[in-house]
């Protein structure tokens, strides 16, 4: 087996085909999970009785000629603020340790009803703000894998699934997709049902998924889309317009990942796009306040009944942006509202020039620690104009850490991201595989 | 920016107490910045119809 044989395409690929039955995968997979996760700690929970009983079901079904999907026999993880039919949920809060939800999150179920095999819960951030949960980055156990879909991201870079489910709020899936190196996808918020999934801000909050590839993040998306995605053919090198914005993110960006971030734009120009220099709208200086009051106060929303009988159990962050949330006025925050409707449709203004918007996948690689997640300030401009955005790995920095960038399309443009993001994805070539995979 | 995080500090106190606003200020400070620079924004009622 080779590390590409992880990947979700090439495990569909093998079932669909005979060669090998989702109960070999589960138990692959599983094998995989026993090796890497003391190491790691990326599951909150490993069902793995649950996991092999489903391949059971799925396998009798395959040698009866019947799939249900793309994602027949695929074992997935399932980060741990969705909600899993009889499958614990714990919010990564000691509040919920005991949480064993009735119903599944309404993505869960339609990745079932793909196929896809619920291999058990990724650790989360506490509910998916900003307090670390144990997870480690593969590529370097000292270092962060970010976050909050921190054992979503890990648990795919270390080939213990091949696929898994993200949200974002303001950086939660680009952030450690970019620092552990592999492929990240935030879909337009309304792709995608947020149903039985715990809020951090209702009119932030992005579903997406994690996987080896491009084509791994498109079948977990396909799957989990409430709206058809659509599957455009290849693209041509020459048929690429990449726009690219300098301000607010160089400013943003460590030197090394900036320099990097600045060669493979000289080289892009030489490789067939045509790359356009974007300036950014008016209301763009406004953009990260408005993100932070608008999750503040959310945050404090959703959370008024628990914090109010609880709050001495919430980690000290999370208890501070709920807390300082509170006290935000109900003008101010509109103020911050009115304000992300003004610099959306400004922001969609960019896309007359270009297909695509470039930017780094992050400050820089993972830093070093288990302290903090990083930060998501580079990810929460698209996050606020709700682009789709992905994220693919592109080289190896200091310390062997991986660093990544980010392209960002229209709203609802996933079709065209994700053939644009192949090709990128091609011409990158990014093959780098932390130690663990192996 | 001094005003509204006067503000913010004054609404902790009397609904968190004392004993909470110290811990609390790097979040309200931060709060406060970030509602300082949504204000400069000139805004009319009718700029996001």
């Amino acid at each position: 087996m080779t590390p590409d044989d992880f990947s979700l395409k090439a495990v569909s690929e093998r079932i669909r085909g005979g060669q090998s039955s989702s109960g070999q995968t589960v138990s692959l997979f599983l094998d995989r999970i026993a090796r890497a996760e003391s190491r790691i700690q990326a599951w909150t929970t490993v069902d793995s009785d649950g996991a092999l009983g489903q391949a059971e079901v799925l396998d009798r079904e395959a040698a009866e000629g019947r799939y249900r999907g793309p994602l027949h026999g695929v074992p997935v993880g399932i980060k741990d603020i969705f909600s899993t039919r009889g499958l614990r949920t714990t919010m990564g809060s000691p509040l919920f340790k005991n949480n064993v939800p009735d119903h599944d999150a309404a993505v869960v179920e339609r990745l079932r009803e793909a196929g896809a095999i619920i291999l058990g819960k990724t650790a989360t951030t506490e509910f998916a703000a900003l307090d670390p949960g144990p997870t480690r980055n593969p590529w370097n156990p000292e270092h962060t894998p970010g976050g909050s879909s921190s054992g979503s991201a890990a648990a795919v870079a270390a080939g213990m699934c091949p696929g898994a489910t993200g949200s974002q709020t303001a950086g939660s899936i680009g952030r450690p997709a970019a620092f552990c190196g592999i492929v990240g996808l935030m879909p337009t918020a309304s792709r995608i049902s947020r149903e039985g999934v715990f809020p951090n801000s209702w009119s932030l909050d992005h579903v997406g998924a994690f996987g080896r590839s491009v084509d791994d993040v498109a079948m977990m998306t396909s799957a989990m889309s409430s709206r058809p995605l659509r599957h455009d053919p290849a693209i041509a090198a020459t048929e690429i317009r990449v726009g690219v914005v300098r301000e607010f993110f160089h400013e943003n960006t460590d030197t090394e990942a900036w320099e990097l971030h600045e060669q493979l734009i000289d080289r892009l120009k030489g490789a067939g796009p045509k790359v356009e220099e974007l300036s950014l709208p008016d209301t763009f200086p406004n953009a990260i306040a408005a993100l932070r009051t608008i999750m503040r106060v959310e945050l404090a929303a959703a959370h008024a009944e628990l914090h109010a009988q609880h709050r001495a159990d919430y980690g000290p962050i999370l208890r501070g942006l709920v807390e300082s949330g509170l006290l935000i006025s109900a003008t101010q925050y509109l103020r911050a509202r009115r304000l992300r409707r003004i610099y959306q449709k400004e922001m969609g203004q960019l896309f007359t020039r270009c297909d695509v918007i470039l930017s780094p996948g992050a400050r820089g690689p993972a830093p070093s620690g288990l302290g903090s997640t990083g930060d998501p300030t580079i990810s929460a401009p698209w996050t606020l104009a709700d682009f789709p955005t992905l994220s693919l790995p592109i080289a190896l920095v200091k310390d062997d850490l991986p660093v990544g960038i980010q392209l960002s399309a229209q709203r609802l443009d996933e079709g065209r991201l994700l053939k644009i993001g192949r090709w990128f994805e091609q011409w990158v070539g990014f093959a780098e595989l932390p130690e663990i995979y192996h | 920016m001094d005003e509204i995080l006067e503000r913010l500090l004054s609404s902790a106190e009397e609904t968190f107490g004392a004993e909470r606003v110290l811990a609390l200020k790097p979040f309200l400070e931060q709060a406060a910045s970030d509602l300082y620079v949504l204000s400069l924004y000139p805004l009319d009622s009718t700029d996001d119809a």
